[in-house]
């Protein structure tokens, strides 16, 4: 018994000290699971740790905002593939967020489902008003919904949103609880068993619907340790580069990394662009593009009163940093 | 005007007690409440004090001006299509069906796991297997087989009391004194008199502190179990303003659950006293 008191306090000890003492000999990075991208290559490999020089955790998330506040308390540092919407109500929030890449983009990866036996296209989508959607309320998806519906011209005041999970958010459809569901990665997979798009990713991207995922940090990490973020930076080009080279040699590793049956790994890798970081740095993305899509949004969930105020765009472009970027080769 | 004083301050005469520490009697008698009112003014007296000079960002933790504001703006214009007091009533009415369901198979439960050998055999597995098993980790499981209506939450919340009201239940039913029992059948008591009249009013004061408990764990189980899928009430309310990191909704939420957990505590405490005026007077 004396022989488990001593164990149980030395590992409480460790546990203690291990949070306390910041030394960078580790970096802690949030991702998805269910959600693979080319990187995932490194991060099986473990090329990060040896380019890097020190031990990087992989800890997945279920939403963005959850990484944000983990970025808040500290405990990530890095944040690959954060919803691009997160982000947006963060920094708006004020939270010490930075944008200092896009990890990739998608219009078809995201979206919404309605079910077969409700009968509603893009055409009679006004049906929708008084039936029950489930989405997760924050995200890329809510935001999608949001201004497809909008497109369509349904009042989402009258639609029933149900606040849920992405993952119970497929169940809920496969039950028929729901008469639209709204969701990601491998829930939109399961999604779609049960019934069909609303509006295709083309239709939304052809209304200048974009969506994508980031890389972010905070600016407290970005200033203590910019070497580390930089070959953060150039591990994933360089993965990326490699994936866009040959992707089917890599589709067995990224299901296993991501945790998805090959075939739905494959299914949701094809709809994502990994953009280069040259692409990465044209007007379209961080010089710009990206700085006044930041605002629109805010400015747009201030119009629903989701967020109380929007800050000026100088302040948005202060929370966007292609410096990291540019040094990558 | 003696008489407010002491119940103020507190009776100052210690002339009837034998003793000051170790009889808790005080608990639930009247007097002292100058140190309530004391501990709760400092508390709201150093949020007004860090709203005024901000010590802290809002992120962290609201002013208490924007609390304030937000409690106007939502019972009058509502957040997300309802009234804050729809989202008050949604979520009292989930509690209190939950805990009631719990009530209502727990402490049979209980009774039978300290009475029967039969049960306690059949039973005791069952209850010690499933008792610490967290219910929000149910949750998707419990989305399938209920769905998302109110019956998926309210099971969740069955879910959080029903063990610790059945284990209160069994060990108050195995507190009574055996030579109760051996007085009441000398007195040919029947069975259902023993149960009722011996073992009932023995086991009341732990079945009252179990729902006590019981009811703070549904109310903190309900902000999780209004994840599945809630159009209204207060956990609703609290996660999908923290979704947002709007903490001065998160705030008022809380303040909300935690005011009327204590209310319905109040009460309790209130039962107790009216059912169970012996407890700690007992002689076992």
């Amino acid at each position: 018994m004396k022989k488990l008191y001593k164990q149980l306090s030395a590992t409480l000890l460790t546990a203690v000290i291990s949070t306390t003492a910041m030394a960078k000999d580790e970096l802690n990075v949030a991702y998805f699971l269910e959600w693979p991208s080319a990187n995932q290559v490194a991060q099986v490999e473990k090329i990060y740790d040896k380019e890097m020089g020190v031990t990087v955790n992989w800890r997945s998330f279920g939403d963005g905002n959850a990484m944000t506040a983990a970025m808040v308390s500290g405990d990530i540092d890095i944040a690959y593939s954060q919803g691009f919407i997160p982000f947006v109500i963060g920094v708006t929030k004020g939270v010490d967020l930075k944008l200092i890449g896009v990890a990739m983009t998608y219009a078809d990866n995201d979206n919404c489902v309605v079910h077969k036996d409700a009968k509603i296209t893009k055409e009679n989508a006004k049906d929708l008003e008084g039936k029950k959607v489930a989405t997760l309320t924050s995200g890329v998806s809510y935001y999608k919904m949001l201004k497809t519906l909008e497109h369509l011209k349904v009042d989402v005041k009258k639609v029933k949103v149900l606040s849920m999970s992405n993952t119970d958010a497929a169940a809920a459809l496969a039950r028929g609880d729901v008469d639209m569901a709204c969701g990601f990665g491998g829930a939109l997979n399961r999604m779609k068993e049960y019934g069909d798009v609303l509006m295709t990713g083309a239709e939304q991207e052809a209304i200048g619907l974009k969506v994508f995922d980031i890389v972010a940090t905070t600016n407290k990490f970005a200033k203590e340790h910019p070497e580390l973020v930089t070959k953060f930076m150039q591990v994933t080009e360089d993965a990326n580069v490699a994936y866009s080279k040959d992707p089917a040699k890599y589709y067995k590793t990224l299901a296993k990394a991501s945790g998805m049956k090959e075939a739905d790994a494959v299914k949701t890798l094809k709809k994502f662009t990994f953009l280069t970081s040259k692409e990465q740095l044209s007007k379209d993305w961080m010089q710009g593009g990206v700085q006044a899509f930041t605002k629109e949004v805010a400015d747009f969930f201030v119009k629903q009163k989701e967020l109380k105020k929007s800050l000026s765009q100088a302040d948005y472009d202060k929370a966007i940093d292609a410096s990291f970027l540019e040094k990558v080769k | 005007m003696s008489n407010f004083i002491n119940k103020l301050w507190g009776s100052k005469s210690k002339a009837s007690k034998t003793v000051t520490f170790g009889d808790s009697s005080f608990v639930n008698a009247p007097g002292g409440r100058i140190w309530t009112f004391i501990s709760i003014a400092t508390l709201i007296l150093l949020w007004v004090l860090s709203s005024i000079f901000e010590w802290v960002k809002p992120i962290y933790w609201p002013p208490i001006q924007d609390v304030w504001s937000q409690f106007l703006v939502i019972s009058s214009e509502g957040f997300r299509n309802s009234t804050l007091l729809e989202h008050v009533a949604a979520s009292v009415g989930r509690v209190l069906a939950g805990f009631l369901l719990g009530c209502l198979i727990g402490i049979p439960l209980g009774f039978a796991l300290a009475l029967s050998k039969t049960m306690n055999r059949i039973f005791d597995p069952i209850v010690e297997f499933l008792r610490p098993m967290p219910p929000l980790a149910l949750i998707p499981l419990v989305i399938l087989w209920l769905g998302i209506g109110e019956s998926a939450k309210i099971f969740l919340l069955f879910l959080a009391s029903v063990w610790i009201l059945a284990l209160a239940a069994r060990s108050g039913a195995m507190s009574t004194n055996l030579s109760k029992v051996h007085a009441a059948y000398t007195l040919n008591a029947s069975k259902r008199q023993i149960l009722f009249h011996v073992i009932l009013p023995n086991a009341l004061p732990e079945i009252f502190t179990g729902m006590r408990v019981a009811i703070g764990v549904c109310w903190g189980t309900v902000v999780a179990a209004e994840l599945v899928a809630a159009e209204s009430g207060l956990g609703m309310m609290v996660m999908v303003a923290s979704k947002f990191l709007s903490t001065d909704i998160v705030v008022l939420g809380v303040i909300l659950i935690s005011l009327i957990a204590y209310v319905i505590d109040i009460f309790m405490r209130y039962l107790e006293r009216r059912f169970v005026p012996w407890r700690g007077k007992a002689k076992h």
